[in-house]
């Protein structure tokens, strides 16, 4: 059979067509041979008289084309349709005749354009043309046929200005709880009404021709140019390209379908269908496909299953994944979206800790700050007498709590606020009056000063818990409810609450020098130690929390004696080990799950010391990682993780361990993952730039944000996520 | 397997099939056609399959009538497609498409994984251009609505 090529150049046909020959139109890209097998609705009724429909529809084309489709080669699996030539009037006539029957089934089918009232037939032209995106498709597929049900529906109810849904149920499947599914589909080439009832996806422009068919009389001119040989259907050979267009758009109808193949295949490949044409780009644009892609690419990055900060107005998951994705990408690449300002007429910033979705920063006059990055307003601002040396927010139970220390007048005290009230809730002091150190859980608080001497509260009911003494304190947390203690030593200590103490354990194999002069617990249970060699090291102590093998977090019940041979048997694991190249007398770190920001600052601004931010990146799992120390030097980041990250190092003493799962495979899901760390090495060095030339005092940092503290006073955010409105924008247009 | 009762299935051209029962309750919409309808002997029209295309889910069902894990499919990514499942589906473009189409509108599942599976191979790893290739399908974006490169290449 003759094979119809299209003229290429002739990508846009003419759109003029009167509106006479709407019907004609529609009839003349009527449909694919096999559309009548896959065009059901649910009652044979309805599929027979569709298959009149289909019938009287292919006498029309067959018509205009004026070409001897050989029946055969039309459909072989449907022989018994034939083609006649009817004249143009009475197929017309046919199809006329038929709206009764066709309309009376095609109620359930409900096709429910929202063609509002206005819908004159021009309007219901470009609707339907609109299902044939691509000009060459004037073959059509079933769609032609619904579109077929729901001109008649048009016609019969044109004064009818019900604004439905633009949502429309396909013949086949009616699945009405997909019906943004299916109708982003077939919207692919939506016209102007659509785009404004559905805002889910713009999806694409109706720019596309419509079908061509003009007036009667020229319809035969301009069909013959476009209507493809609809036979294809059944032949391997590939020849038109409209045809492989229609049976897929056919295929891609039902929901069920494009689950089962869009369903599992990767972001990469999805991306690349959306870019290959408007079909597949209506149908790669599922919800399911995009929510499933996007928590993949945040998985594990947050605390949270999803990212408390977020823009307010989320269109869709498929923006939620390309925010992320570039979000993810400018970290890498160190490009800073966005600064963000929070001042409060700030003197120096002392302490400054961010959880998404809050900031709280607390200043050397005794101010607490309580932020919140969404919406960027001062929530709260507490008082506290003194230098604020430490701040906790308990997002749960509602609670600021902090610690001013004045030096002036010898006092601590330790202050807590409700963020619900705004007032104060707790006060408490004590005698020795150089309280530094502080923790807070739930239900307790600990307070020590640099001698050792603790007192722990109940904070709900005020009362005091306990009073004791241990020795030298440099860093102090809470896991569960034991108080861990990190000493100057290099000792790890675990303390029940009223001072029993259930173990001591060294980390002289980690740390040679024992002088441990900073500690810092990740929010995700490792530390990073820093004593006063400048070796810094980050370590996860099993005891602290236990990783099943299916990677879920069990806590461990450390309320109990912890003998010596169980701390030497779990050991301590060492994700890395650095030595830094300066000496310094301060360091700000903080971190997200998987990044660790620190910058060795100097108290003394005059020394000009370069300030080094170090950034985590995961690496490749272990194997494939050499094993030597990092060289301190600045390195920017690899654009992507495959770099071979240098230094995992090896432990001397064989207690580091960089384990894999039995089966080597990467764990997946929250938690650390075993072995992925990299060793500290530089930030991007722009970004280092930025940062350096706020002149930090403290920092902070989230998967989305840096938070720095100035020495001067002032708090600046940096976004890494695009600026939402520009791509709220873009988004708009696509 | 003696003394199954028989199906009679009508196809969308109107050619007659005879099958057994137990190959007949792959198919979860004639399970429950069947069970609704009980054992008349009437033919059970389908008018959305054609003759060839049944012959083809006919085979893969008999093929498949004694696995037992039938029903139970899994969609595990990683299980491999064995080989006379392959060799099933190495049928031209449109043809795939059509047993797709009758798998879910028949509702057999395995049947519906397997060919969405071996789409969804075409589809993996592909570039755009690879992809329009295949699918014999046209880049009919204008210039301007291209999409930005958000997605880095892994």
């Amino acid at each position: 059979m003759t094979t119809r090529q299209e003229p290429e150049g002739d990508g846009k046909v003419s759109r003029s067509y009167s509106l006479a020959s709407a019907p004609l139109r529609l009839l003349s890209h009527s449909f694919h041979s096999t559309a009548i097998t896959h065009a059901s609705s649910s009652s044979s009724s309805a599929s027979s008289s569709s298959t009149t429909i289909a019938t009287a529809a292919q006498q029309q084309q067959q018509h205009c084309t004026e070409q001897q489709y050989p029946t055969s080669s039309l459909d072989p699996y449907h022989p018994h349709q034939h083609y006649h030539q009817h004249n143009d009037s009475s197929a017309f006539t046919v199809y006329e005749s038929t709206p009764p029957a066709t309309s009376i089934d095609t109620k359930d089918v409900e096709p429910s354009l929202s063609l509002s009232s206005s819908s004159s037939l021009s309007l219901s032209s470009t609707s339907t043309s609109s299902f044939f995106p691509s000009t060459e498709a004037a073959a059509a597929s079933p769609g032609a046929l619904w579109s077929d049900f729901r001109h008649q529906q048009q016609q019969t109810q044109e004064d009818q200005s019900d604004t439905r849904d633009s949502s429309f149920v396909l013949p086949s499947l009616l699945n009405p709880s997909n019906i943004i599914d299916s109708s982003v589909l077939l919207l692919s080439s939506s016209s102007s009404l659509w785009r404004k009832t559905i805002k889910l996806e713009p999806t694409l422009l109706s720019s596309t021709s419509p079908l061509p068919a003009v007036s009667r009389s020229t319809s035969k001119s301009t069909i013959v140019s476009v209507v493809p040989a609809t036979a294809e259907a059944s032949s391997s050979s590939l020849g038109v390209r409209t045809d492989g267009r229609d049976r897929l758009e056919r295929l891609l109808m039902p929901y069920d379908i494009r689950y089962s193949i869009f369903g599992r295949l990767s972001l990469q490949d999805i991306y690349n269908c959306q870019l290959a044409c408007r079909l597949l780009y209506g149908a790669t644009s599922d919800q399911f496909i995009w929510k499933r892609l996007a928590l993949n690419v945040i998985q594990g990055e947050f605390y949270f299953d999803i990212p408390k900060t977020l823009p307010p107005n989320i269109p869709n998951w498929k923006f939620f994944c390309k925010r992320h994705l570039l979000r993810q990408k400018n970290w890498r690449r160190g490009h800073v979206q966005d600064v963000i300002s929070l001042d409060d007429n700030y003197q120096k910033l002392t302490t400054l800790q961010i959880m998404a979705p809050y900031v709280l920063t607390g200043c050397d006059d005794g101010r607490v700050h309580l932020w919140n990055i969404n919406t960027r307003t001062l929530l709260h601002r507490f008082q506290i007498r003194g230098e604020i040396t430490w701040v906790e927010h308990l997002q749960e139970q509602k609670i600021v709590a902090g610690l001013g220390y004045d030096i002036d007048n010898l006092r601590s005290e330790i202050r807590l606020f409700s963020t619900e009230t705004g007032q104060q809730i707790g006060l408490y002091e004590e005698d020795f009056w150089d309280l530094a150190i502080c923790a807070i859980n739930d239900t307790y608080l600990a307070a020590s000063d640099g001698e050792g001497r603790y007192s722990t509260w109940n904070w709900k009911t005020g009362v005091k818990v306990s009073q004791f003494k241990t020795s030298i304190t440099e860093a102090l947390y809470f896991v569960q409810n034991t108080i861990l203690e990190l000493h100057y030593d290099g000792l790890i200590r675990l303390f029940s609450l009223h001072g029993e103490c259930y173990g001591r354990f060294t980390l002289d194999s980690i740390l040679p020098n024992h002088q441990v002069s900073f500690c810092w617990l990740h929010n995700d249970f490792s530390m990073v130690v820093w004593e006063s060699s400048n070796t810094m090291a980050h370590i996860r102590l099993p005891l602290l929390q236990r990783k099943s093998s299916s990677g879920i977090k069990s806590t461990v019940n450390l309320e109990r004696h912890i003998s010596q041979e169980e701390w030497d048997n779990q050991g301590a694991e060492v994700y890395w080990r650095h030595q830094l190249t300066h000496t310094c007398n301060f360091a700000a770190m903080g971190g997200g799950r998987f990044q660790l920001l620190y910058v060795q600052i100097f108290e003394n601004l005059k020394d000009h010391v370069p300030i080094r931010v170090h950034s985590l990146r995961h690496s490749r799992p272990a194997a494939e990682i050499g094993v030597y120390p990092a060289p301190p030097s600045p390195r920017p980041i690899g654009a992507t993780t495959t770099t071979p990250a240098s230094a995992l190092p090896v432990d001397e003493s064989g207690e580091a361990a960089i384990r894999m799962d039995d089966d080597g495979r990467r764990e997946e899901g929250y938690g650390m993952q075993h072995g992925e760390y990299v060793t500290a090495h530089s930030l991007n060095p722009g970004l280092e730039k930025i940062i350096q030339g706020l002149r930090p005092s403290r920092i902070d940092c989230d998967p989305e944000y840096i938070v720095v503290g100035l020495v001067q006073g002032g708090v600046r955010l940096l976004q890494f996520a695009p600026v939402d409105d520009d791509l709220l924008e873009r988004q708009m247009y696509r | 397997m003696s003394a199954h009762s028989q199906i009679l299935l009508t196809s969308s051209e109107g050619t007659e099939f005879i099958i057994d029962r137990d190959i007949a309750d792959k198919s979860m919409l004639l399970k429950c056609m069947l069970e609704d309808i009980g054992e008349i002997g009437q033919a059970v029209p389908l008018p959305n399959v054609s003759g060839p295309i049944l012959t083809k889910v006919i085979e893969y069902c008999t093929h498949h009538r004694d696995d037992p894990n039938f029903l139970s499919a899994n969609d595990d990514v990683a299980a491999d497609i064995d080989e006379w499942d392959l060799e099933y589906c190495k049928v031209d473009q449109g043809t795939l498409y059509e047993l797709i189409l009758a798998a879910n509108y028949l509702d057999i599942k395995p049947l519906m994984d397997l060919t969405c599976k071996t789409v969804a191979n075409m589809i993996k790893a592909k570039s755009p251009e690879e992809i329009r290739k295949t699918f014999n399908i046209t880049n009919d974006f204008t210039p301007d609505e291209e999409d930005q490169d958000w997605v880095d290449e892994h």
